[in-house]
């Protein structure tokens, strides 16, 4: 396989569920870059995996979460100095933006692999280390609670 | 009309890729990092069985008291000041951590067969340590790894203690707790360190001050208690344990709390 299409094809679905899941377009993209590059410097054995994307997601969530760590802790230790930071909304349809964003992390997770980057669920369990009966069960109770928080006008099946 | 979550978030997979030349340029990056992490490793590894092989061979093993957590000690310890000798069990029955040298009282040098008794105020100092910082604070975390404490003051109506933690993080806390309430002598209670809310009631602590890394850590507010304290005959202080409970608020808020215990 080559890494140029597969890269382009990829890309953006990769930015837009790192973009629902840290907040931030700006720190997405930084996310996604960054495991795009490291699966370009290993091409010759992440281009041979039945599944690269899973890897490639596997690596942004760990990259993205390392940075949230260490962006809350620079939060709290200059809270003191300048007010936090607020990004734009990335999506127009606010509603769905809250509520996805309001769920627990691993259903949030789940439900942007899902609906965002369009992964199925085998593949989501690779993404998220997890099996795929969690993967399952974490979709349907994010289902549930989004059903709940918006309403019966919106299909989340 | 139902509306699809699906067809919702999908504006979010639109953005436009990195341009590949920026990707292989971290790619690259991303490589090199790699290898020098590797060969430093190596060079750790030649390093850390060379130095193995040549004290093995050499037979030349460091001294474990160097290496010793000075808040494990159970032998006496001594310092360029002062030759000094554990208490007896009655006086400081937890003494286990090596005074403050910098801030020893004055006084003779004791030996073994000068043991001093809680009713004089020339006795060997001796100081225990333990401290509970914050679990979420970068700097410091757990019990101390060592520590040293030590009066700077022991007068009628004045104590001042120092002491020195490293604790198990990374980091190093120094403090100073000055407790001069407006009595001239000094009794088991608690006293109010700063301006902290609701314990206006409280005897002011004159002055705490904590130190993490060498930085300030504002006016900590908290309390301190004096939950033992023994007084020598000539009605000065033979042995005092102290838990302190301070709030720091100069990098973010958190706790550090500790006891002292000392005795001499």
């Amino acid at each position: 396989m080559e890494f140029e299409p597969w890269y382009r094809a990829e890309f953006p679905r990769v930015l837009g569920a790192m973009t629902m899941l840290c907040g931030d377009p700006e720190t997405a993209r930084d996310c996604a870059s960054e495991a795009f590059a490291r699966a370009l410097e290993r091409w010759s054995r992440v281009g041979k995996m039945e599944s690269p994307g899973g890897w490639t997601y596997r690596v942004a969530l760990n990259v993205m979460r390392r940075r949230g760590r260490r962006a809350s802790l620079e939060a709290k230790l200059l809270r003191r100095y300048r007010p936090t930071e607020s990004h734009e909304i990335p999506l127009s349809d606010h509603q769905v933006w809250n509520a996805v964003r309001a769920l627990p992390d691993r259903q949030r997770t789940a439900i942007t692999l899902r609906y965002v980057a369009d992964l199925p669920e085998r593949e989501i369990a690779e993404a998220m280390g997890v099996s795929p009966g969690t993967v399952a069960s974490n979709l349907h109770d994010a289902r549930k609670r989004l059903a709940t928080l918006l309403g019966d006008d919106w299909n989340v099946a | 009309m139902t509306r699809d979550l699906r067809d919702a978030l999908a504006p979010l997979a639109t953005g436009e890729p990195t341009p590949l030349a920026t990707l292989e340029a971290r790619a690259r990056t991303l490589r090199t990092r790699r290898r020098t992490a590797v060969g430093a490793c190596v060079v750790v590894a030649v390093l850390g069985v060379g130095g193995l092989t040549w004290g093995l061979v050499s037979g030349n093993t460091s001294d474990r008291t160097d290496w010793a957590d000075p808040t494990e000690s159970t032998a006496p310890t001594t310092t360029s000041r002062a030759v000094t000798t554990a208490p007896p069990a009655t006086s400081a029955p937890d003494a286990t951590a090596p005074e403050l040298a910098d801030t020893a009282p004055e006084g003779p040098v004791t030996t073994a067969a000068e043991v001093p008794t809680p009713t004089t105020s020339a006795a060997a100092p001796t100081s225990s340590f333990t401290l509970d910082a914050a679990a979420n604070d970068p700097f410091v975390r757990g019990a101390p790894r060592s520590g040293q404490a030590g009066w700077l003051s022991k007068e009628p109506g004045r104590i001042q203690v120092a002491f020195d933690v490293t604790p198990r993080g990374t980091g190093a806390i120094d403090g100073l707790l000055l407790v001069a309430p407006s009595g001239s002598s000094f009794a088991i209670g608690r006293f109010a360190v700063g301006s902290s809310a609701g314990l206006e009631e409280l005897p002011l602590v004159s002055s705490a001050a904590l130190t993490l890394n060498g930085v300030a850590c504002g006016d900590p507010t908290g309390t301190v208690d004096i939950t033992e304290i023994i007084h020598s005959t000539d009605g000065r202080i033979a042995s005092l344990r102290l838990a302190f409970d301070l709030m720091c608020t100069q990098s973010g808020e958190y706790p550090v709390r500790g006891t002292v215990s000392m005795a001499g």
